[in-house]
């Protein structure tokens, strides 16, 4: 069947050349299509969003883009006039509604991002949303596929302070295959064929499928996400940051989708993780963990994060991604100050929404199976993460990483990896103390979570024994942070129970009250030797913490 | 500030050098306040009326609508048309651009001198608004006008009589070789209202 015949195939019904999201368009969607896309080929993007902007203001009704017109949008969210402001001047002179057309762009982004969202928890059947989700995803699926342009990211033997180079020199395109964009399924002419860049910047995605370039721009985001240099910083939180964001949204959507729609097919296990390993998801989780250890995705996903590596010599080197982004235009004066909390906080739930994602593909592995790309396994993922984090030399960093974000059933790996990362914690300590080798401390708190009383008794357990006490002698600093750190590990694991089960049901166990004394004779002792040892330390006690934890 | 009549539209300046905190911060420190004070509403309109914020990343209607669907939509109003003249149809246009749901209200407030306002009645009373502003020469005014009131249900999108008779209008001066720019952006906009589905 042509496309443009008005008729909504429901989905599943599959024919071999059809995508399994395909959605009919009816005459008039076309009709918008085309309009929409002949004000993309006349660089009239003030109207191309004032058409789109009139039109999504409720859910119920609204304008649907095409995907080439997407494209558009996407790529004129870079288009930040921090360093374009004179060409976008020239585009938008009057510059009616007073937005600028890069954050607009973004603005019915997300717009749209938020309704396909909203859309997949309620589950209804609405054909026009069904179609937009079609064309976001013709974008990802494009984006994901060529998965193999990425190279394995350049890496330098050179010592630098936190693993990163930077480069200014934008990289030029290697390849003549650019060209090749998202084939047109529908029968107009697309914008795509003569356009291939918007007010001086590349399309995203010809940027994107430039070798290297994607993780490139994934490494440049997170790097630059806890920037101190101020010109870099606005660019990450102006252009890359919301855009990584939503470019995340979109994977786990289509992942969604792919799990709802496309697993069905599977003959097996072994089918399952043949089909597993293809998906868009699986695809983008391999961009950023080329190695097939998940070690080389640790590196990346705490990308400028103060810690040490295992491998000190290897440096990634950075990029920006388009021209000219790492300086301000003349007429740009910053003025937005952003406190060093915020920069960790945004930071840190995106490194914690990609690792969402992974884990969120790997909880799909059947049991006993492996993935072929990429290839850790969940309990692989969670140690190596953990390994890293319980080497954070910055306080700051690790309890923005473990007590920031939204506390949604989606954060299940957050207790796993607090657990994990306490476990080392507890080696490294016992080590420095009793010069004991000790491999592993099993742990039960995350199997008890929904167990208050046992997870409350081992809790008391630790606290009865000593729960990081220092020995009696000089303290070093970094013995501080471990404690510190621990303290945290602890905070994030309640601060989950007490999501699950609510704070009142904790506090009226009948175990409550022999923790609240082991707490307390903790932080006593603890008090006593520092104030011998290290009579400077600020080290705040637990107890206060978590009593206000519980309560709010 | 809240003294003057109308404060928004008499003081437009504002401090050029003072920092700023990003959005999102500002919105949480924001929402704390909310159940404090009696006047919160009017600080609300203050704060998403401001340029920076207006413009800013986060501020959009998702947000602005939550907040504003907290109040009660009368009262909203009143405080609105204290703080900004009835015809800154600049600050109209921002409003319903942030909080689309106010758009009828805010039109019945302007238009209706205390009596209901039906569909026809209506009507005539918007062209009579713009047929004012035009013979008046008033283009900037005219122009934001024209952006309030389309999509609301007074002024449907689509291929209406009015809509036409506007872009007649325009092109008549247009033609009388008047070149002042938001003709020009009103002729396009026009015909983008004609195109929308109403």
């Amino acid at each position: 069947m042509a496309p443009g015949i008005a008729n909504h195939t429901s989905i599943g019904e599959n024919d071999d050349e059809r995508l399994p999201y395909y959605v009919d368009v009816s005459d008039d969607t076309l009709f918008t299509f085309e309009v929409l896309n002949s004000m993309c080929m006349l660089d009239n993007y003030d109207h191309l969003l004032f058409t789109l902007e009139c039109q999504s203001v409720d859910e119920e009704k609204f304008a649907i883009p095409p995907f080439d017109v997407l494209l558009v949008l996407m790529t004129l969210t870079t288009v930040s006039d921090h360093y374009k402001e004179p060409i976008l001047r020239q585009n938008d002179p009057y510059n009616t509604s007073r937005g600028k057309l890069s954050r607009r762009a973004f603005k019915i982004l997300r717009f749209y991002v938020k309704m396909l969202q909203k859309y997949d928890l309620n589950g209804g059947q609405r054909p026009d949303i069904e179609l937009l989700r079609c064309q976001f995803f013709l974008i990802i699926d494009s984006l994901s596929s060529n998965a193999r342009w990425a190279r394995p990211h350049r890496r330098k033997r050179r010592k630098t302070e936190n693993g990163v180079i930077y480069n200014f020199d934008v990289a030029e395109a290697e390849d003549s295959e650019l060209g090749n964009i998202i084939a047109n399924p529908y029968p107009y002419v697309s914008c795509l064929e003569q356009k291939k860049s918007i007010l001086g910047n590349d399309l995203l995605s010809i940027k994107l499928k430039q070798p290297g370039s994607f993780i490139n721009m994934i490494l440049w985001t997170l790097s630059n996400s806890l920037q101190e240099d101020n010109v870099l910083y606005i660019d990450n939180h102006e252009v890359w940051m919301p855009l990584l964001e939503l470019i995340v949204d979109l994977f786990v959507l289509r992942h969604d989708f792919f799990i709802k729609h496309e697993l069905k097919s599977a003959i097996d296990d072994y089918h399952m993780v043949q089909l597993l390993s293809e998906s868009p998801l699986a695809n983008f989780l391999h961009l950023i963990d080329s190695s097939q250890s998940g070690i080389s995705f640790c590196q990346c996903i705490f990308l400028s994060c103060d810690y040490k590596f295992d491998d000190l010599d290897v440096s990634i080197e950075l990029h920006p991604v388009y021209y000219g982004e790492n300086t301000l235009s003349k007429t740009y004066i910053p003025r937005t100050s952003f406190s060093k909390v915020y920069k960790l906080k945004r930071s840190m739930s995106l490194r914690r929404k990609i690792i969402g994602t992974y884990c969120k593909l790997l909880t799909e592995v059947p049991t006993g199976h492996q993935l072929i790309k990429p290839k850790p396994s969940a309990d692989e993922l969670i140690k190596n993460l953990s390994y890293s984090l319980a080497k954070f030399n910055d306080i700051d960093e690790f309890e923005a990483f473990f007590l920031t974000g939204d506390l949604t059933v989606a954060s299940y790996f957050v207790p796993l990896i607090a657990e994990d990362t306490l476990c080392h914690l507890f080696s490294n300590f016992k080590k420095s103390i009793e010069r004991l080798d000790i491999k592993h401390v099993a742990l039960t708190l995350v199997e008890n979570l929904d167990n208050i009383g046992a997870f409350l008794y081992e809790c008391t357990c630790f606290f009865d024994k000593g729960f990081f006490v220092p020995p009696e002698r000089q303290i070093k600093s970094i013995e501080l942070v471990e404690i510190n750190k621990a303290d945290i590990c602890m905070l994030a694991l309640f601060q989950y129970i007490k999501f699950l089960e609510g704070g009142e049901v904790i506090k009226s166990n009948s175990k409550f009250h022999d923790f609240i004394n082991a707490v307390n004779g903790n932080d006593r002792r603890r008090k006593r030797i520092l104030s011998r040892n290290a009579p400077d330390s600020n080290l705040p006690p637990l107890m206060p913490l978590l009593l206000k934890l519980l309560k709010s | 500030i809240f003294m003057e009549k109308s404060p928004l539209t008499n003081s437009r300046q504002n401090d050029t050098l003072c920092k700023l905190s990003p959005f999102d911060t500002m919105i949480n420190a924001f929402a704390c306040y909310q159940d404090q004070t009696e006047q919160f509403a009017k600080y609300f309109i203050c704060f998403i009326l401001d340029r920076k914020v207006y413009e800013s990343m986060f501020c959009d209607t998702i947000w602005c609508s939550k907040i504003y669907k907290t109040f009660s939509a009368d009262d909203f109003m009143q405080q609105y048309v204290s703080l900004v003249h009835s015809q800154d149809y600049f600050l109209h246009y921002r409003l319903i651009k942030l909080i689309p749901a106010a758009q009828d209200l805010l039109i019945r407030r302007l238009f209706s001198e205390g009596e209901f306002l039906a569909g026809e009645q209506a009507r005539i009373k918007l062209v009579q608004e713009f047929n004012d502003l035009f013979d008046k020469r008033r283009f900037q005014q005219l122009l934001y006008f024209v952006l309030t009131i389309y999509g609301s249900k007074y002024m449907p999108f689509g291929d209406t009589d009015v809509t036409l008779y506007f872009k007649d209008c325009i092109a008549d001066l247009f033609n009388a070789s008047a070149s002042d720019v938001e003709l020009s952006l009103l002729n396009g906009f026009l015909s983008i209202f004609i195109k929308i589905p109403p």
